[in-house]
């Protein structure tokens, strides 16, 4: 059994880290390491989505894409009869993170919640990314109330986190051509750190047996980043462009 | 042996790696001292992050919702009969001008900043090394804030809503010290306003065998405000399986809708106004080549 406090530790600073790392043992229940034989690994800190076509050490490379899913007819003919003009992308609202984590641009930053078994993952742009918990050690709740960023429950397999997270809502598209889904969609990424931690490695799998021809995985790297997260305000450009009289 | 290598090596290369040697040191140094060192203050309290991180509820609405023994300082919905008085002639006319409608931040889905404050949301906040994080419950108004222990205050910050947020300890109090305010937010729900020199100072502190987080906050603007003002809140926390959940502020296709037809509006009067420059523009450039034939 692994607990988030012996998954995390590293702070956005080196000089930080064996205060974090210190920090992180102590606040492990004593047989958490013990139980697992070695430390999780660590995810905290910020990172850059790295942009498609970047160079990425041993030949890594972003691969995939959302806008790749192969839609069965009546799901297509359901993209093809939407309006694109409200995908909710173009109005700063939450796009749920199957796209908002290929999302050119994103960053994310991962925090600890040291005494109890969640990861919070925030994004800089916090209205189409909103937040997410990730409950470790726990199962899908019963009923779910469908959301923008679904319900996500981790656990590790080896070095990899594991995150599968169900009951979205309705408002949330696949993909920006308008691709729905069933109330059968199930998320599951595979994290992993790679390039000497330097990297995060994104493995994103969506199935949805009524929507979707066959499971669809795109992959993503992000690169850990020294630069504090910036608050950035969607609506601001938005209001701009909508009201050039506001200040 | 190592001067020999050297002079085996043209000049330039030479020059080139000379003025490396200097301006890595110097890069490093630029990149460090965008921000003042951290506060000194005293020791963290042994094990903090355990007892701060956790979801913190809701207050009643005119937030007088405080533990046994504990009294509110200045409890309100909102907080205009006390700050309007304090306004400087400058923040009054500015406050007197402001179309709350569009300029009240938390109406258009822009943080509320400092507004948020006296509201009776809940928040979650998540310690980490060098940093505390505020999760306001509803995310694109109440917004995320973080707070730095392990800096100052930057240099030249970029003005936000939530402003730059650097902590220290005063024994069991964390002492918050936020500038770098944009002048978009509103100090109270009715619209009154303040400058981007707003300075905001906040003690937390756990009382009531650490069932509730005790905020206190003291508001000074030199422009805005003829006297600074303070107030408390009390947040419970509550048990460790609490979830805020998430809700984004334009939520349903409907609220989407009215934004893409003010959007588009917005950007047919732009065309529009674009259209009828280039016309007039156009215009007048006839008119002179006329004038000079």
């Amino acid at each position: 059994m692994k607990t988030v406090a012996s998954c995390v530790g590293f702070p956005r600073r080196r000089h930080l880290a064996w205060a974090g790392f210190l920090m992180a043992a102590l606040l492990s229940p004593p047989d958490a390491v013990a139980q697992s034989g070695r430390a999780a690994p660590d995810f905290t800190g910020v990172y850059d989505l790295v942009p498609s076509g970047a160079a990425i050490p041993d030949g890594l490379r972003n691969d995939g894409s959302p806008e790749a899913l192969e839609l069965l007819p009546a799901a297509a003919a359901v993209a093809t009869s939407r309006d694109l003009s409200l995908d909710a992308a173009k109005d700063c609202n939450v796009i749920g993170p199957f796209r908002m984590l290929a999302h050119e641009g994103n960053r994310i930053d991962i925090l600890p919640w040291l005494n109890t078994t969640r990861v919070i993952m925030l994004f800089e742009d916090h209205m189409l990314g909103h937040w997410r918990e990730i409950f470790l050690e726990s199962t899908h709740d019963s009923p779910l109330e469908p959301s923008w960023m679904g319900d996500s429950v981790g656990h590790f397999e080896g070095d990899t986190l594991v995150v599968e997270t169900v009951a979205f809502n309705d408002y949330v598209w696949l993909n920006s051509l308008g691709a729905p889904h069933s109330d059968a969609l199930r998320l599951t990424e595979r994290y992993r750190l790679v390039g000497g931690g330097e990297y995060l490695e994104l493995r994103m799998t969506a199935e949805d047996p009524g929507v979707l021809r066959q499971p669809y995985t795109y992959t993503r790297y992000y690169r850990r980043s020294q630069r504090e997260m910036q608050e950035y305000v969607c609506m601001d450009g938005l209001i701009d462009q909508a009201i050039p009289a506001i200040p | 042996m190592s001067s020999r290598f050297v002079s085996r090596r043209p000049v330039w290369l030479v020059r080139i790696a000379m003025a490396a040697a200097l301006l890595v040191p110097a890069l490093t140094v630029a990149v460090q001292s965008r921000a003042e060192p951290p506060h000194e203050g005293t020791p963290p309290p042994p094990n903090w992050e355990r007892q701060w991180n956790g979801v913190y509820g809701r207050q009643d609405p005119e937030g007088r919702n405080a533990p046994p023994g504990f009294t509110v300082l200045n409890p309100r919905a909102d907080m205009d009969d006390l700050v309007i008085p304090l306004l400087t002639p400058w923040a009054y006319a500015r406050y007197e001008a402001t179309e709350h409608d569009v300029e009240d931040p938390g109406l258009v889905c822009r943080p509320t900043g400092l507004q948020a404050a006296h509201a009776q949301r809940g928040f979650t906040l998540v310690a980490s090394p060098g940093r505390l994080t505020f999760i306001g419950d509803g995310v694109d108004t109440a917004a995320i804030r973080r707070i730095y222990f392990d800096r100052g205050h930057l240099k030249n910050p970029p003005l936000n809503y939530w402003g730059d947020s650097v902590a220290h300890w005063e024994g069991d109090t964390m002492v918050i010290d936020t500038i770098g305010f944009t002048d978009k937010t509103l100090l109270t729900l009715g619209g009154a306003r303040h400058s981007t020199d707003l300075h905001v100072v906040e003690r937390w502190r756990f009382v009531a065998n650490g069932e509730y987080l005790e905020k206190h906050w003291t508001v000074d603007d030199p422009n805005a405000l003829k006297a600074p003002y303070s107030f408390t809140r009390y947040h419970q926390k509550l048990p460790a399986d609490a979830r805020m959940g998430e809700s984004p502020c334009l939520d349903t296709p409907d609220n989407r809708r009215a934004w893409v037809e003010l959007r588009n509006d917005g950007v047919r009067a732009r065309a529009e106004a674009r259209a009828a420059a280039a016309k007039a523009l156009a215009e007048a450039t006839a008119l002179a080549e006329r004038t000079q034939r």
